[in-house]
Protein backbone atom coordinates (compact mmCIF):
# COMPACT_ATOMS: atom_id res chain seq x y z
CA UNK A 1 0.00 0.00 0.00
CA UNK A 2 2.94 2.15 0.54
CA UNK A 3 4.50 1.47 -2.26
CA UNK A 4 1.55 2.52 -4.36
CA UNK A 5 0.99 5.24 -2.65
CA UNK A 6 4.75 6.86 -3.39
CA UNK A 7 3.94 5.57 -6.89
CA UNK A 8 0.62 7.48 -7.44
CA UNK A 9 2.46 10.75 -5.67
CA UNK A 10 4.95 10.09 -8.26
CA UNK A 11 2.48 10.43 -10.92
CA UNK A 12 0.97 13.31 -9.55
CA UNK A 13 3.78 15.19 -9.77
CA UNK A 14 4.68 14.31 -13.20
CA UNK A 15 0.88 15.04 -14.06
CA UNK A 16 1.59 18.56 -12.20
CA UNK A 17 4.82 19.30 -14.60
CA UNK A 18 2.79 18.46 -17.22
CA UNK A 19 0.34 21.09 -16.77
CA UNK A 20 2.68 23.95 -15.78
CA UNK A 21 4.84 23.36 -19.02
CA UNK A 22 1.99 23.03 -21.07
CA UNK A 23 0.11 26.27 -19.44
CA UNK A 24 4.17 27.86 -20.50
CA UNK A 25 3.57 27.10 -24.19
CA UNK A 26 2.79 29.98 -26.18
CA UNK A 27 -1.47 28.47 -26.42
CA UNK A 28 -3.47 31.24 -28.44
CA UNK A 29 -5.42 33.54 -26.14
CA UNK A 30 -8.82 34.83 -26.37
CA UNK A 31 -8.30 38.45 -26.03
CA UNK A 32 -8.78 42.26 -27.48
CA UNK A 33 -5.63 42.73 -29.70
CA UNK A 34 -5.03 43.99 -32.91
CA UNK A 35 -6.26 40.94 -34.63
CA UNK A 36 -10.11 42.43 -34.30
CA UNK A 37 -9.38 45.67 -36.04
CA UNK A 38 -7.31 43.50 -38.74
CA UNK A 39 -10.17 41.20 -39.06
CA UNK A 40 -12.29 44.51 -39.70
CA UNK A 41 -10.32 45.38 -42.94
CA UNK A 42 -8.57 42.21 -44.06
CA UNK A 43 -10.63 40.16 -46.35
CA UNK A 44 -10.31 38.63 -49.54
CA UNK A 45 -11.62 39.41 -52.72
CA UNK A 46 -9.86 40.06 -56.33
CA UNK A 47 -10.42 43.19 -58.16
CA UNK A 48 -10.30 42.62 -62.15
CA UNK A 49 -8.64 46.01 -64.24
CA UNK A 50 -8.57 46.43 -67.90
CA UNK A 51 -5.43 47.45 -69.13
CA UNK A 52 -6.29 46.79 -72.32
CA UNK A 53 -8.45 45.04 -74.97
CA UNK A 54 -6.35 41.65 -74.41
CA UNK A 55 -4.76 42.34 -71.41
CA UNK A 56 -6.31 42.29 -67.96
CA UNK A 57 -4.73 42.66 -64.25
CA UNK A 58 -5.96 41.19 -61.19
CA UNK A 59 -5.43 42.18 -57.77
CA UNK A 60 -6.05 39.40 -55.12
CA UNK A 61 -6.14 39.96 -51.39
CA UNK A 62 -5.75 36.95 -49.45
CA UNK A 63 -6.28 36.53 -45.96
CA UNK A 64 -5.25 33.53 -43.59
CA UNK A 65 -4.92 32.67 -40.36
CA UNK A 66 -1.20 30.72 -39.59
CA UNK A 67 -2.53 27.60 -37.66
CA UNK A 68 -4.13 29.75 -34.82
CA UNK A 69 -6.98 31.51 -34.98
CA UNK A 70 -5.61 34.12 -33.30
CA UNK A 71 -3.12 35.09 -35.91
CA UNK A 72 -4.86 36.63 -38.75
CA UNK A 73 -2.50 37.90 -42.03
CA UNK A 74 -3.34 39.52 -45.10
CA UNK A 75 -1.35 40.62 -48.20
CA UNK A 76 -2.58 41.54 -51.51
CA UNK A 77 -0.85 41.30 -55.26
CA UNK A 78 -1.27 42.41 -58.64
CA UNK A 79 -0.49 39.94 -61.68
CA UNK A 80 -1.44 40.62 -65.59
CA UNK A 81 -2.45 38.10 -67.57
CA UNK A 82 0.10 38.75 -70.58
CA UNK A 83 2.76 37.42 -67.28
CA UNK A 84 0.65 34.24 -66.55
CA UNK A 85 -0.22 33.82 -70.60
CA UNK A 86 3.62 33.91 -70.92
CA UNK A 87 4.49 31.69 -67.60
CA UNK A 88 1.77 29.33 -69.53
CA UNK A 89 3.79 29.15 -72.90
CA UNK A 90 6.81 27.95 -71.27
CA UNK A 91 4.92 24.78 -69.73
CA UNK A 92 3.36 24.02 -72.35
CA UNK A 93 7.03 23.98 -73.78
CA UNK A 94 8.55 21.37 -71.49
CA UNK A 95 9.05 18.68 -73.26
CA UNK A 96 10.26 15.73 -70.27
CA UNK A 97 11.82 12.94 -72.05
CA UNK A 98 12.99 10.91 -68.88
CA UNK A 99 11.27 7.84 -68.67
CA UNK A 100 11.60 7.22 -64.86
CA UNK A 101 8.57 8.40 -63.14
CA UNK A 102 10.24 10.52 -60.46
CA UNK A 103 12.67 11.74 -63.58
CA UNK A 104 10.08 12.59 -65.92
CA UNK A 105 8.29 15.13 -62.67
CA UNK A 106 11.75 16.28 -61.67
CA UNK A 107 11.97 17.82 -64.67
CA UNK A 108 8.72 18.94 -65.32
CA UNK A 109 8.99 20.59 -62.08
CA UNK A 110 12.12 22.33 -61.99
CA UNK A 111 11.43 23.83 -65.10
CA UNK A 112 8.38 25.52 -63.70
CA UNK A 113 10.39 26.48 -60.81
CA UNK A 114 12.99 28.18 -62.57
CA UNK A 115 10.97 29.48 -65.16
CA UNK A 116 8.74 31.33 -62.56
CA UNK A 117 11.32 32.15 -59.71
CA UNK A 118 11.75 35.27 -60.99
CA UNK A 119 8.47 36.48 -61.54
CA UNK A 120 7.25 35.89 -58.21
CA UNK A 121 9.45 38.30 -56.22
CA UNK A 122 6.53 40.20 -55.86
CA UNK A 123 5.03 37.70 -53.46
CA UNK A 124 8.30 37.00 -51.54
CA UNK A 125 8.61 40.84 -51.01
CA UNK A 126 4.93 40.44 -49.11
CA UNK A 127 5.60 37.53 -47.26
CA UNK A 128 8.79 39.07 -45.99
CA UNK A 129 6.79 42.47 -44.76
CA UNK A 130 4.32 40.26 -43.29
CA UNK A 131 7.01 38.12 -41.25
CA UNK A 132 9.51 41.38 -40.52
CA UNK A 133 5.86 43.30 -39.14
CA UNK A 134 4.78 40.29 -37.08
CA UNK A 135 8.64 39.41 -36.13
CA UNK A 136 8.57 35.84 -37.21
CA UNK A 137 10.98 33.56 -36.23
CA UNK A 138 12.19 31.40 -38.92
CA UNK A 139 9.95 28.67 -38.07
CA UNK A 140 7.10 30.69 -37.76
CA UNK A 141 8.39 32.20 -41.11
CA UNK A 142 7.96 28.78 -42.94
CA UNK A 143 4.35 28.43 -41.34
CA UNK A 144 3.40 32.07 -42.95
CA UNK A 145 4.72 30.74 -46.07
CA UNK A 146 2.87 27.23 -46.06
CA UNK A 147 -0.33 28.76 -44.60
CA UNK A 148 -0.79 31.21 -47.24
CA UNK A 149 -0.78 28.18 -50.03
CA UNK A 150 -2.66 26.09 -47.82
CA UNK A 151 -5.27 28.97 -47.39
CA UNK A 152 -5.96 29.16 -51.41
CA UNK A 153 -9.23 26.40 -51.52
CA UNK A 154 -8.05 23.46 -53.54
CA UNK A 155 -9.35 22.97 -57.17
CA UNK A 156 -8.33 19.84 -59.94
CA UNK A 157 -6.29 20.66 -62.42
CA UNK A 158 -6.22 18.24 -65.26
CA UNK A 159 -4.23 16.65 -68.23
CA UNK A 160 -7.73 15.77 -70.11
CA UNK A 161 -11.43 16.54 -69.47
CA UNK A 162 -12.46 17.01 -65.96
CA UNK A 163 -14.23 13.89 -64.48
CA UNK A 164 -14.69 15.39 -60.85
CA UNK A 165 -17.10 17.51 -59.42
CA UNK A 166 -16.29 17.79 -56.08
CA UNK A 167 -13.99 20.78 -56.36
CA UNK A 168 -13.45 23.20 -59.27
CA UNK A 169 -11.67 21.79 -61.98
CA UNK A 170 -9.69 23.43 -64.62
CA UNK A 171 -9.10 20.63 -67.66
CA UNK A 172 -6.90 20.05 -70.40
CA UNK A 173 -3.77 21.45 -69.00
CA UNK A 174 -0.69 20.20 -69.88
CA UNK A 175 0.84 17.75 -67.05
CA UNK A 176 -2.43 18.44 -65.33
CA UNK A 177 0.13 21.09 -63.44
CA UNK A 178 -0.47 25.06 -63.47
CA UNK A 179 3.03 27.05 -63.06
CA UNK A 180 3.36 29.18 -59.90
CA UNK A 181 2.60 32.52 -61.85
CA UNK A 182 -0.38 30.95 -63.21
CA UNK A 183 -1.44 29.19 -59.63
CA UNK A 184 -1.07 32.86 -57.84
CA UNK A 185 -3.08 34.61 -60.95
CA UNK A 186 -6.12 32.08 -61.23
CA UNK A 187 -5.87 30.70 -57.86
CA UNK A 188 -6.65 27.28 -58.77
CA UNK A 189 -3.86 24.76 -58.09
CA UNK A 190 -3.72 20.83 -56.99
CA UNK A 191 -1.57 19.16 -54.76
CA UNK A 192 1.96 19.40 -57.25
CA UNK A 193 0.62 22.90 -58.27
CA UNK A 194 0.72 24.08 -54.15
CA UNK A 195 4.14 22.39 -54.09
CA UNK A 196 5.82 24.04 -57.02
CA UNK A 197 5.13 27.36 -55.59
CA UNK A 198 6.30 26.15 -52.67
CA UNK A 199 9.46 25.09 -53.19
CA UNK A 200 9.96 28.06 -55.18
CA UNK A 201 8.69 29.92 -51.96
CA UNK A 202 10.64 28.00 -49.62
CA UNK A 203 13.59 28.06 -51.42
CA UNK A 204 13.76 31.61 -51.89
CA UNK A 205 14.02 32.22 -48.37
CA UNK A 206 16.62 29.98 -47.54
CA UNK A 207 14.55 26.64 -46.63
CA UNK A 208 15.74 23.16 -47.48
CA UNK A 209 12.71 21.70 -49.19
CA UNK A 210 12.35 18.92 -51.23
CA UNK A 211 8.85 17.89 -53.35
CA UNK A 212 7.65 14.58 -52.66
CA UNK A 213 5.28 12.65 -55.07
CA UNK A 214 3.69 9.39 -54.54
CA UNK A 215 2.01 7.44 -57.78
CA UNK A 216 0.21 4.86 -55.26
CA UNK A 217 -1.51 7.43 -53.62
CA UNK A 218 -1.52 10.21 -57.01
CA UNK A 219 -0.53 12.73 -54.57
CA UNK A 220 2.07 15.49 -54.14
CA UNK A 221 3.69 17.82 -50.48
CA UNK A 222 6.74 19.17 -49.85
CA UNK A 223 8.97 17.83 -47.14
CA UNK A 224 11.19 20.33 -45.18
CA UNK A 225 14.45 20.59 -43.04
CA UNK A 226 12.72 22.05 -39.98
CA UNK A 227 13.23 21.29 -35.97
CA UNK A 228 9.75 18.80 -35.86
CA UNK A 229 8.29 15.85 -34.71
CA UNK A 230 6.31 13.60 -36.82
CA UNK A 231 6.41 11.81 -40.22
CA UNK A 232 9.74 12.41 -41.76
CA UNK A 233 12.44 11.11 -44.17
CA UNK A 234 15.86 11.27 -43.22
CA UNK A 235 17.63 12.37 -46.88
CA UNK A 236 21.40 13.54 -46.64
CA UNK A 237 21.34 13.48 -42.87
CA UNK A 238 18.80 15.63 -42.56
CA UNK A 239 15.31 15.35 -41.65
CA UNK A 240 12.52 16.22 -43.57
CA UNK A 241 9.17 16.64 -42.18
CA UNK A 242 6.17 16.11 -44.30
CA UNK A 243 3.74 19.18 -44.83
CA UNK A 244 0.40 18.64 -46.67
CA UNK A 245 -0.28 21.49 -48.57
CA UNK A 246 -3.82 20.98 -49.55
CA UNK A 247 -6.00 22.60 -47.31
CA UNK A 248 -5.41 24.52 -44.08
CA UNK A 249 -4.29 23.30 -40.53
CA UNK A 250 -1.91 20.27 -41.28
CA UNK A 251 1.55 21.27 -39.93
CA UNK A 252 5.35 19.93 -40.36
CA UNK A 253 5.34 15.89 -39.49
CA UNK A 254 1.74 15.18 -39.72
CA UNK A 255 0.93 12.69 -42.91
CA UNK A 256 -2.80 12.21 -43.33
CA UNK A 257 -3.50 8.46 -42.08
CA UNK A 258 -4.59 7.72 -45.65
CA UNK A 259 -1.28 8.55 -47.36
CA UNK A 260 0.95 7.58 -44.33
CA UNK A 261 3.00 4.93 -45.55
CA UNK A 262 6.58 6.19 -45.87
CA UNK A 263 7.73 3.56 -48.51
CA UNK A 264 4.99 5.25 -51.22
CA UNK A 265 6.82 8.39 -51.24
CA UNK A 266 9.39 9.32 -53.53
CA UNK A 267 12.22 12.83 -53.94
CA UNK A 268 11.24 14.15 -56.88
CA UNK A 269 13.16 17.36 -56.63
CA UNK A 270 15.26 18.23 -53.76
CA UNK A 271 16.61 21.73 -52.60
CA UNK A 272 20.51 20.53 -54.35
CA UNK A 273 19.15 19.98 -57.70
CA UNK A 274 20.71 21.78 -60.53
CA UNK A 275 19.33 20.93 -63.90
CA UNK A 276 22.74 20.93 -66.65
CA UNK A 277 20.88 22.48 -69.41
CA UNK A 278 17.91 23.82 -69.59
CA UNK A 279 17.29 22.15 -73.06
CA UNK A 280 14.10 23.40 -74.16
CA UNK A 281 14.39 27.21 -73.56
CA UNK B 1 17.28 28.47 -29.05
CA UNK B 2 13.54 27.20 -30.05
CA UNK B 3 11.12 27.62 -26.87
CA UNK B 4 8.23 26.37 -27.86
CA UNK B 5 9.64 23.27 -29.58
CA UNK B 6 12.12 22.57 -26.10
CA UNK B 7 8.09 22.95 -24.03
CA UNK B 8 7.10 20.08 -26.77
CA UNK B 9 9.55 17.84 -26.33
CA UNK B 10 9.49 18.35 -22.77
CA UNK B 11 5.66 17.36 -22.96
CA UNK B 12 6.55 14.46 -24.91
CA UNK B 13 8.88 13.04 -22.36
CA UNK B 14 6.85 13.54 -19.43
CA UNK B 15 3.81 11.85 -21.52
CA UNK B 16 5.60 9.30 -22.56
CA UNK B 17 7.08 8.55 -19.00
CA UNK B 18 4.03 9.09 -17.01
CA UNK B 19 2.17 6.36 -19.95
CA UNK B 20 5.05 4.43 -19.64
CA UNK B 21 5.12 3.85 -15.89
CA UNK B 22 1.37 3.52 -14.96
CA UNK B 23 1.28 0.85 -17.97
CA UNK B 24 4.56 -0.82 -16.87
CA UNK B 25 3.18 -1.17 -13.29
CA UNK B 26 -0.68 -2.20 -14.11
CA UNK B 27 0.47 -4.79 -16.57
CA UNK B 28 2.50 -6.22 -14.13
CA UNK B 29 0.17 -6.26 -11.09
CA UNK B 30 -2.47 -7.99 -13.24
CA UNK B 31 -0.48 -10.18 -14.79
CA UNK B 32 1.12 -11.09 -11.84
CA UNK B 33 -1.94 -11.32 -9.47
CA UNK B 34 -3.67 -13.17 -12.64
CA UNK B 35 -0.79 -15.70 -12.37
CA UNK B 36 -0.68 -16.03 -7.73
CA UNK B 37 -4.74 -16.60 -8.02
CA UNK B 38 -5.58 -18.42 -10.84
CA UNK B 39 -2.50 -20.73 -11.77
CA UNK B 40 -1.09 -20.71 -8.29
CA UNK B 41 2.29 -19.39 -9.71
CA UNK B 42 5.12 -17.57 -7.05
CA UNK B 43 8.05 -16.32 -7.14
CA UNK B 44 11.54 -17.53 -8.56
CA UNK B 45 9.18 -18.94 -12.06
CA UNK B 46 11.43 -17.99 -14.84
CA UNK B 47 9.03 -19.23 -17.41
CA UNK B 48 6.44 -17.07 -15.88
CA UNK B 49 8.98 -13.78 -15.52
CA UNK B 50 9.48 -14.71 -19.20
CA UNK B 51 5.66 -14.86 -20.26
CA UNK B 52 5.04 -11.35 -18.48
CA UNK B 53 8.29 -9.51 -19.64
CA UNK B 54 6.92 -10.51 -23.41
CA UNK B 55 3.40 -9.39 -22.61
CA UNK B 56 4.96 -5.81 -21.13
CA UNK B 57 7.09 -5.27 -23.91
CA UNK B 58 4.12 -6.09 -26.23
CA UNK B 59 1.65 -3.56 -24.66
CA UNK B 60 4.41 -1.25 -24.62
CA UNK B 61 5.40 -0.92 -28.32
CA UNK B 62 1.94 -1.16 -29.06
CA UNK B 63 0.60 1.73 -26.88
CA UNK B 64 4.46 3.61 -27.80
CA UNK B 65 2.80 4.02 -31.27
CA UNK B 66 0.26 6.26 -29.86
CA UNK B 67 2.37 9.00 -28.55
CA UNK B 68 3.11 10.48 -32.00
CA UNK B 69 -0.63 10.80 -33.05
CA UNK B 70 -1.26 12.49 -29.71
CA UNK B 71 1.35 15.15 -30.13
CA UNK B 72 -0.61 15.72 -33.45
CA UNK B 73 -3.67 16.08 -31.39
CA UNK B 74 -2.77 18.49 -29.35
CA UNK B 75 -1.03 20.67 -31.78
CA UNK B 76 -3.96 20.35 -33.81
CA UNK B 77 -6.44 21.28 -30.64
CA UNK B 78 -3.82 24.08 -29.75
CA UNK B 79 -4.65 26.04 -32.64
CA UNK B 80 -8.28 25.90 -31.81
CA UNK B 81 -10.25 28.38 -30.31
CA UNK B 82 -10.50 26.97 -26.61
CA UNK B 83 -8.83 27.97 -23.10
CA UNK B 84 -5.68 26.60 -21.99
CA UNK B 85 -7.83 24.44 -19.68
CA UNK B 86 -10.19 23.51 -21.41
CA UNK B 87 -7.01 22.22 -23.94
CA UNK B 88 -5.72 20.49 -21.49
CA UNK B 89 -8.93 18.78 -20.39
CA UNK B 90 -9.61 17.44 -23.69
CA UNK B 91 -5.83 16.25 -24.66
CA UNK B 92 -6.53 14.20 -21.16
CA UNK B 93 -9.73 13.15 -22.25
CA UNK B 94 -8.01 11.96 -25.52
CA UNK B 95 -5.23 10.56 -24.51
CA UNK B 96 -6.56 8.45 -21.77
CA UNK B 97 -9.04 6.71 -24.58
CA UNK B 98 -6.48 6.64 -27.12
CA UNK B 99 -3.84 4.97 -24.64
CA UNK B 100 -6.76 2.67 -23.56
CA UNK B 101 -7.78 1.80 -27.19
CA UNK B 102 -4.48 0.68 -27.93
CA UNK B 103 -3.04 -0.55 -24.49
CA UNK B 104 -6.41 -3.00 -24.80
CA UNK B 105 -5.56 -3.59 -28.57
CA UNK B 106 -2.17 -5.00 -26.69
CA UNK B 107 -3.42 -6.97 -24.21
CA UNK B 108 -6.19 -8.50 -26.64
CA UNK B 109 -3.12 -9.35 -29.05
CA UNK B 110 -1.57 -11.31 -26.44
CA UNK B 111 -4.49 -13.25 -25.29
CA UNK B 112 -5.11 -14.29 -29.08
CA UNK B 113 -2.12 -15.63 -29.60
CA UNK B 114 -1.72 -17.49 -26.75
CA UNK B 115 -5.00 -19.29 -27.43
CA UNK B 116 -3.74 -20.00 -30.87
CA UNK B 117 -0.85 -21.29 -29.78
CA UNK B 118 -2.57 -23.31 -27.32
CA UNK B 119 -5.57 -24.56 -29.70
CA UNK B 120 -2.57 -25.73 -32.04
CA UNK B 121 -0.33 -27.69 -29.32
CA UNK B 122 -1.76 -30.72 -27.16
CA UNK B 123 0.25 -29.60 -24.25
CA UNK B 124 -1.20 -27.20 -21.91
CA UNK B 125 1.45 -24.30 -21.94
CA UNK B 126 0.50 -22.62 -18.62
CA UNK B 127 0.77 -25.49 -16.83
CA UNK B 128 4.16 -26.01 -18.40
CA UNK B 129 4.83 -22.45 -17.52
CA UNK B 130 3.80 -23.20 -13.86
CA UNK B 131 6.55 -25.71 -13.87
CA UNK B 132 8.89 -23.15 -15.00
CA UNK B 133 9.48 -24.69 -18.33
CA UNK B 134 11.26 -22.35 -20.30
CA UNK B 135 11.19 -23.74 -23.62
CA UNK B 136 7.21 -23.07 -23.80
CA UNK B 137 7.15 -19.76 -21.99
CA UNK B 138 9.71 -18.71 -24.79
CA UNK B 139 7.75 -19.26 -27.74
CA UNK B 140 5.13 -18.28 -26.00
CA UNK B 141 6.37 -15.26 -25.40
CA UNK B 142 7.75 -15.31 -29.21
CA UNK B 143 4.24 -15.65 -30.74
CA UNK B 144 3.26 -12.48 -28.52
CA UNK B 145 5.50 -10.36 -30.21
CA UNK B 146 5.88 -11.23 -33.37
CA UNK B 147 1.33 -10.91 -33.38
CA UNK B 148 2.55 -6.85 -32.01
CA UNK B 149 4.83 -6.49 -34.59
CA UNK B 150 2.73 -7.39 -37.41
CA UNK B 151 -0.74 -5.79 -35.80
CA UNK B 152 0.80 -2.75 -34.39
CA UNK B 153 0.75 -0.29 -37.69
CA UNK B 154 -2.81 -1.50 -38.16
CA UNK B 155 -3.58 -0.52 -34.69
CA UNK B 156 -1.85 2.50 -35.23
CA UNK B 157 -3.70 3.34 -38.08
CA UNK B 158 -7.11 2.59 -36.38
CA UNK B 159 -6.07 5.37 -33.40
CA UNK B 160 -4.74 8.02 -36.21
CA UNK B 161 -9.00 7.32 -38.04
CA UNK B 162 -10.09 8.48 -34.80
CA UNK B 163 -7.58 12.07 -34.49
CA UNK B 164 -9.56 14.96 -36.22
CA UNK B 165 -7.32 15.55 -38.59
CA UNK B 166 -8.02 18.83 -41.04
CA UNK B 167 -9.29 17.03 -44.25
CA UNK B 168 -6.97 17.11 -47.34
CA UNK B 169 -7.54 16.22 -50.87
CA UNK B 170 -5.60 14.22 -53.62
CA UNK B 171 -6.46 13.60 -57.48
Amino acid sequence: MKRFLKTLAILIVIYILLVRVISLLDLPHQQESDTDWEIAYCDEYSLTDSISQNEIRLTHHRAWNNYSFDSLYCLSYTLSSSTSDLSKVLRERIFPQERSYESYWRHVYYELHSADKENISFLQDSLQQVATKNKLTRNELAKLIVSFVQDIPYSYVMPGPCDKTDHPCLDNEKFGILSPVEFLYTLTGDCDTRSVLLYSLLKHFGYDALIMISNEYRHAMIAIDLPASGDHIIYKGKKFYFWETTNTGWLPGMLPPDTNNIAYWNITLDHEYQAITSRHR
Amino acid sequence: MNIKLSLLAIVEILSGLSIGVVIMIVTYKILKWIGRKRYDIHQNNVAYSIFIASVLFSVGYMVSGVIQPLLSLFRIMAASESSTSELLFSFIGYGAFYIASSYTAGVVVSLVGITIYTGLTPIDEFAEVKNNNLGVALVVGTIIIVLTLLTRDGVNLLMESQIPYPTHFTQ
